[in-house]
């Protein structure tokens, strides 16, 4: 196998859906795993704003309801977060990646303010727009080679094109990655701090594994 | 290259022309305009046989067509 | 060197170019999200194009995927603009209220839906459902409605449970695991087309 994240631990089988455990997928679960867990337990900051001139403030609280949508939402940005960095199917990949889109939406969805949901709408249209290209992506590996699986696409017996992995970055790219387009990074306005964190961790780590993936097919 | 893969594909194509650029610019025109190319990939997934997909397919885009059909009533009705 | 697969290949991402083209020099949100539609279309043309029992498999995820970001952006639109508290008028029209017509589609719709099974055809029964619900009133149980709704999900974890660790007796848990996710699907679809049948 192609040991570009080092040499295979362990492997866990599901028939043809192999969910494999290198040093640099280890490390990426337990990132996600730990940063979950965080969510779990810890409770929101309130954000304060200043008023100018003096020295007052005022600070804004979240609802309980409101705190409970988000945290759920969190929590399974984490779990998808975490499935992406160890599945080896491009497909199960593309799935992954798609439903921590749908996640980060949902975070940030539950603001009761403007901005924040013009941004969440524009974030979430272009999100939904970069599915196109990574289900095309995985539609061409899977017509071009006969299989979706990474493992055995490791072994080089069969080239991917190099438009289908020119895809699957796009398609990334489209979904997660905030420093690409300004929406996502206004969704930061959102107050709570571990809930909106889990946008920008769970973007960082996808970026990691695509590389890893591109390089791997 | 079956009949239905060419006739497929033809309406895929221009239902989404259609579809880019509708004349009078409406919610509604455009909505039903998104028929088209719906029809076109029915016909598409019949020439390949794949008849769970084309079952689901139908039966979704009409999901989606209430959906559309909500937002576009509850936009346009006066509060 | 052009063969079927490469001809339908450039046809279906003609189509996706010709539809980005429209979403970028869209400026209106709500004809955005019908263009965005318009793109997943391509997108499932191109995943079709496979031909073989695999692009099945990865149509019906995709298609699942592409609703339930559909239904959460429309419900965003919906809350940003402020057109939530908007009521629509009812039709008052009396072939919808008395004729029987409304139960023969919903009727169909289910019956449609239970064929499918699984998430989309609990989906689509849920909508005959909704449809019925919406043409009459719903004087009726909303307990009952959750109730099912939340045995069925536990049934359809259950039936997962089975499949990992007893594969042999996979048939059951694959009607079982059909079944509860049907049942969940159509009571949820319920109880939201009797909340949405209320307000309007």
């Amino acid at each position: 196998m192609n040991e570009i994240g080092g040499a295979p631990l362990f492997f866990l089988e599901f028939g043809d859906i192999v969910i494999y455990f290198t040093p640099f997928t280890l490390t990426l679960f337990l990132l996600a795993l730990v940063f979950s867990v965080f969510v779990l337990v810890s409770r929101p900051e309130r954000q304060i704003d200043i008023a100018f001139g003096g020295d007052a403030y005022y600070a804004k609280e979240i609802s309980l309801s409101e705190l409970r949508f988000r945290r759920f939402m969190s929590i399974a940005c984490g779990l998808a977060c975490m499935g992406a960095m160890v599945t080896g199917d491009v497909f199960d990949f593309t799935l992954f990646v798609s439903l921590v889109g749908i996640c980060n939406v949902g975070i940030v969805a539950a603001v009761r303010s403007r901005h924040v949901q013009n941004a969440a709408y524009q974030y979430g249209l272009v999100a939904l727009a970069g599915t196109v290209p990574m289900f095309a992506a995985a539609a061409m590996v899977a017509a071009t080679t006969g299989t979706l699986s990474m493992l055995e696409l490791a072994k080089g017996t069969a080239t991917v094109p190099v438009a289908a992995r020119a895809l699957l970055v796009l398609g990334v790219m489209g979904e997660g990655m905030a420093p690409f387009y300004a929406a996502k990074a206004e969704m930061f306005r959102a107050p709570g701090a571990p809930y909106v964190i889990m946008c920008s961790l769970s973007s960082l780590l996808i970026f990691l594994r695509v590389a890893e993936v591109i390089l791997l097919i | 290259m079956n009949p239905e893969f060419i006739l497929g594909f033809l309406l895929l194509l221009g239902g989404t022309i259609a579809s880019a650029f509708p004349v009078p610019k409406t919610y509604l025109n455009r909505l039903i305009n998104l028929e088209i190319p719906g029809w076109g990939l029915l016909l598409l997934m019949l020439s390949y046989n794949e008849a769970l997909a084309l079952l689901t397919f139908g039966g979704v885009s009409a999901l989606s067509v209430y959906i559309f059909v909500r937002v576009i009533q509850k936009k346009e009705a006066t509060g | 060197m052009w063969n079927e697969y490469s001809i339908g290949l450039a046809a279906a991402f003609a189509c996706a170019l010709v539809a980005f083209l429209a979403l970028v020099w869209e400026r209106d949100d709500l004809h955005k999200l019908l263009l965005v539609d318009l793109v997943e279309t391509a997108a499932l043309a191109v995943i079709a194009l496979i031909g073989t029992d695999l692009s099945e498999a990865l149509i019906l995820p995709g298609l699942v995927v592409g609703i339930a970001e559909l239904l959460a952006l429309s419900q965003i639109y919906l809350v940003k603009e402020g057109y939530q508290q908007h009521r629509v008028k009812g039709l008052n029209i009396e072939v919808i209220m008395r004729s029987p017509a409304t139960v023969i589609i919903a009727t169909i719709l289910a019956v449609y839906g239970i064929i499918l099974s699984g998430f989309t055809g609990g989906a689509i029964a849920g909508l005959g459902i909704v449809f019925l619900l919406m043409s009459r009133s719903f004087s009726g149980d909303f307990h009952v409605l959750e109730m099912a709704s939340g045995i069925s999900w536990a049934l359809w974890v259950a039936a997962f449970f089975v499949f990992m660790f007893a594969p042999e007796w996979w048939y059951l848990a694959l009607m079982g695991a059909a079944i509860g996710i049907l049942m969940k699907v159509i009571t949820k679809m319920s109880l939201v087309g009797a909340m949405w049948g209320d307000q309007e």
